[in-house]
């Protein structure tokens, strides 16, 4: 019994080392910008859009396994990888929309915060200034190990949507049950067509280009060494498992009381006013905290996504190891995303609204080409050794394409025939 | 000089004009001076031929190969798109540097492959932008600096290993100007040569040694004391063995002659003795030089405006930055390129040279060994002082007729 104890502590603390990059892309998964589309998607859908979050758990937990397993095999990232295959002309077409993307995403995080800080009477322009300078100061001043403590600190804020959702008193029944077959809505064409257009949001805002990246990229940053394999894979699946487990109470917070109550959300970030009258004011204040940390998850976490997939498409020096001069380059595009989006969301000109339909758009159109790219790269036994894609990954990796493909393309058609 | 971008995808023909297939790739040896061994020409997806470089007959516009063999794999030998192509540059510490964006290949003698672009210009002539990117800052009158690392500066032993691994830091990494590739690359492999010239054999030593431009053999010869120097003048060709003896200081001269073998000494003493006219007495000072980034029309545009009072015009020189010649081409090639086309890419880098203390049979004997009209007589430095022209030299020609 001792023996088994001991072995487990070992383990355990094993796993402790290799702990934090998977955790991390899946709780930044939950941005705020995905917050809010979890939240739009349990006022407009009520539970039946539970099930989609089911199955984009395994989707998640599956191909970041992947991620992380190639950058642990190859000791690369997926731009180094995708620049030595596939040359330059497609890493430069893939890095031009995942900036441009990342910008969109990073931008609709500013925005929430922009619209939360109403909620507690800060004036927008000190509250989004002042989250892009904490930003900056956070990665160019911390290393690797502070900065993934403090991130992994602050995932803990997402605890406060599972209060929200308790006080929202929902039926837990009706809940669980629709996370393995959708029931109890009525299926009207326009609940279809949301159904479809949110459901692809979900997966877009949970399942995303730059969390491929990024998960590579900081698994090798971080430094693990090959053995320790099975423990990261571990972690990958856990944290698909946590992040989902959190907007599951997102959904559920919203779903119990705007959806129930037929009252329309417009806008994600009005969330927390919206919930307030329903669950109570601390119910309400709690999501804005929750929206505020997502925030500042989102902004730093896409931001550097972009800065290390640059270091790696065109082999730049870029760690958060590494100090400022040495990683000028990496660093001057993180600030540069940043101040950019810092600058476009304080516009009052811009929609934010048709900003984020075309962001999202522009994400679910570039997921399948970079599966395409992660998949031949992990079916490749020259590159893989005996760390290849087995049938099932194959397959389901195959059939995550088509899917999604298919689904980006419906939800696009539907959008514009509105 | 050739970019890898420029060559791969290319169709090959052969000497009949029959299609052979598309460029897909290029080996190379991988030493100081990375010779080109063989081009693969893919047919289709699945099949390719390699294709010796011996049958290579034309590069510019189509690549037209003869009838060849196929080739046996050469010891050393490298895939440029697999080790080179895209790849990552670390420096001595490890730190990334940048990646492999182009390569620059050389046409004289040889194809031999002289650096490396790692400049933004490299990516956009990568993806075909190159052209139209360069005319758009023309107009602006802003200029992206071209940038490039010479394979001097790159470790032979770690490529190897797969790896591209730079002699130096990050900090202290030169960035040179792609028309000083060649001397620069000649330069950093002269501080190789003289490194490792005690472990070399006697033989090859002199080999590399006459295989520099006049102004470097000087440079390594400097390096050596008397008895290594005596071995070397005594292995090298007596022309070249007279040029070096006649550009260092007396002393060591003598205390080289000295030591050298019988034979030798009254064959070298012989051809220094009877050389008594001076190359400056000789030389001319028409002759015509032009800028690396000068561009065809333009050159073409001053050749008709400058040289209308010219007796002759021979050789155009190209000078670099620091007015150094670094190149030369003759007019044929010059009228052979497109409009836009700078000097430094249809130049013949590193061209044969001479000194003022050249005796003027060395001069002579070059003159006729290369089958050229002039050769140009530089300092120490590498600049151009003059030029000596086959008719400059005819009456000594006429002289040795019996």
């Amino acid at each position: 019994m001792k023996t088994i104890i001991s072995t487990f502590k070992r383990r355990f603390l094993i796993f402790l080392t290799v702990f934090g990059p998977a955790t991390i892309t899946a709780m930044a998964d939950n941005d705020a910008s995905g917050v809010a589309t979890y939240s739009i998607a349990g006022a407009t859908l009520g539970y039946p859009i539970l099930f989609v979050l089911f199955i984009v758990t395994f989707l998640l937990g599956i191909t970041q396994e992947m991620g992380i397993r190639l950058a642990l095999i190859t000791r690369k990232g997926l731009g180094d990888l995708i620049r030595e295959h596939y040359g330059v002309r497609v890493s430069l077409f893939i890095f031009f929309c995942l900036f441009i993307a990342n910008l969109g995403t990073i931008i609709a995080n500013l925005a929430a915060v922009k619209a939360t800080s109403t909620f507690f009477q800060i004036p927008a322009l000190p509250a989004v200034v002042g989250i892009v300078v904490i930003s900056f100061f956070f990665v160019t001043r911390g290393n690797y190990k502070v900065n993934q403590n403090i991130m992994l600190f602050v995932s803990l804020f997402f605890l406060t949507y599972i209060f929200s959702a308790f006080k929202a008193k929902p039926d837990w029944g009706a809940a669980l049950s629709n996370l393995l077959v959708p029931h109890g809505a009525h299926l009207t064409p326009e609940y279809i067509r949301n159904y479809i257009i949110i459901g692809l949001g979900v997966l877009g805002t949970t399942v995303t280009p730059w969390g491929q990246f990024f998960i590579s990229s900081f698994a090798f940053d971080k430094k693990i060494e090959k053995d320790r394999i099975k423990y990261s894979q571990l972690e990958t699946y856990s944290g698909a498992f946590l992040t989902n487990f959190f907007s599951f109470f997102m959904i559920v917070a919203t779903a119990a009381t705007l959806y129930a109550h037929g009252i329309p959300l417009l806008s994600g970030e009005q969330a927390s006013i919206a919930i307030a009258p329903f669950a109570g004011n601390l119910a309400g204040i709690l999501f804005a905290i929750g929206i505020l940390n997502a925030g500042f998850m989102g902004v730093v976490i896409v931001s550097l996504s972009t800065a290390y997939a640059f270091a790696e498409f065109f082999g730049i020096s870029g760690s958060l190891d590494k100090t400022f001069t040495k990683s000028r380059a990496f660093y001057l595009i993180f600030l540069a995303q940043l101040i950019g989006a810092g600058i476009l969301v304080l516009l009052p000109s811009i929609s934010l609204f048709h900003l984020a339909i075309v962001t999202q758009a522009l994400n679910a159109v570039m997921l399948p080409i970079i599966f395409v790219y992660l998949l031949k790269l992990t079916n490749n036994k020259a590159i893989m050794g005996s760390y290849v894609n087995n049938t099932f990954q194959r397959q389901f990796g195959i059939a995550a394409i088509y899917i999604i493909s298919a689904a980006a393309v419906l939800a696009v058609i539907l959008t514009l025939a509105k | 000089m050739l970019f890898f971008s420029e060559l791969i995808g290319k169709t090959v023909f052969s000497e009949h004009k029959h299609k052979l297939g598309l460029l897909g790739d290029i080996f190379f040896i991988n030493e100081d001076t990375p010779r080109i061994t063989k081009i693969i020409v893919s047919i289709n997806k699945d099949q390719y031929r390699e294709i010796p470089i011996t049958a290579l007959r034309k590069v510019n516009g189509h690549i037209i190969v003869a009838q060849a063999k196929a080739t046996s794999t050469i010891l050393n030998e490298l895939s440029l798109k697999k080790v080179l192509l895209d790849q990552q540059i670390i420096d001595l510490v490890g730190n990334k540097v940048v990646r492999v964006n182009d390569i620059v290949i050389q046409d004289a003698p040889g194809l031999t492959l002289s650096g490396i672009d790692i400049g933004v210009m490299g990516i956009l002539r990568r993806i075909g932008l190159e052209e139209i990117i360069q005319k758009l800052m023309q107009t602006f009158h802003f200029n992206i600096p071209q940038q490039f690392l010479s394979w001097g500066d790159v470790s032979n032993l770690d490529l190897d290993y797969g790896q591209i691994k730079i002699k130096q830091r990050e900090e202290k990494l030169a960035k040179i100007h792609e028309e000083d590739l060649a001397d620069y690359l000649e330069m950093t492999n002269i501080h190789n040569v003289h490194k490792f010239i005690g472990t070399l054999p006697p033989k090859k030593a002199a080999e590399v040694l006459q295989s520099l431009t006049v102004t470097y053999q000087l440079e390594v010869f400097q390096r050596f004391d008397s008895i290594k120097g005596t071995e070397l003048i005594n292995l090298i060709d007596p022309d070249e063995a007279v040029d070096i003896l006649l550009a260092i200081d007396r002393e060591r001269r003598d205390s080289i002659m000295k030591l050298l073998p019988l034979n030798k000494k009254q064959e070298l003493h012989r051809l220094m003795t009877f050389s008594r006219t001076p190359v400056g007495n000789l030389m001319t000072s028409e002759f015509f030089a032009v800028g690396s980034q000068e561009t065809s029309k333009d050159i073409i545009k001053q050749i008709k405006s400058d040289t209308a009072e010219y007796s002759y015009l021979g050789p155009i020189y190209v000078l670099n930055r620091d007015d150094q010649l670094v190149g030369v081409f003759n007019l044929h090639e010059l009228l052979l390129q497109k409009a836009d086309i700078p000097a430094y890419k249809f130049m013949i880098p590193e061209p044969s040279m001479v000194l003022l203390t050249t005796p003027v049979e060395v001069v002579v004997y070059k003159l006729l060994k290369y089958n050229i009209s002039a050769l140009p007589v530089v300092n120490r430095d590498k600049k151009i002082l003059g030029i000596i022209t086959i008719d400059d030299v005819s009456e000594i020609l006429l002289k040795k007729i019996p």
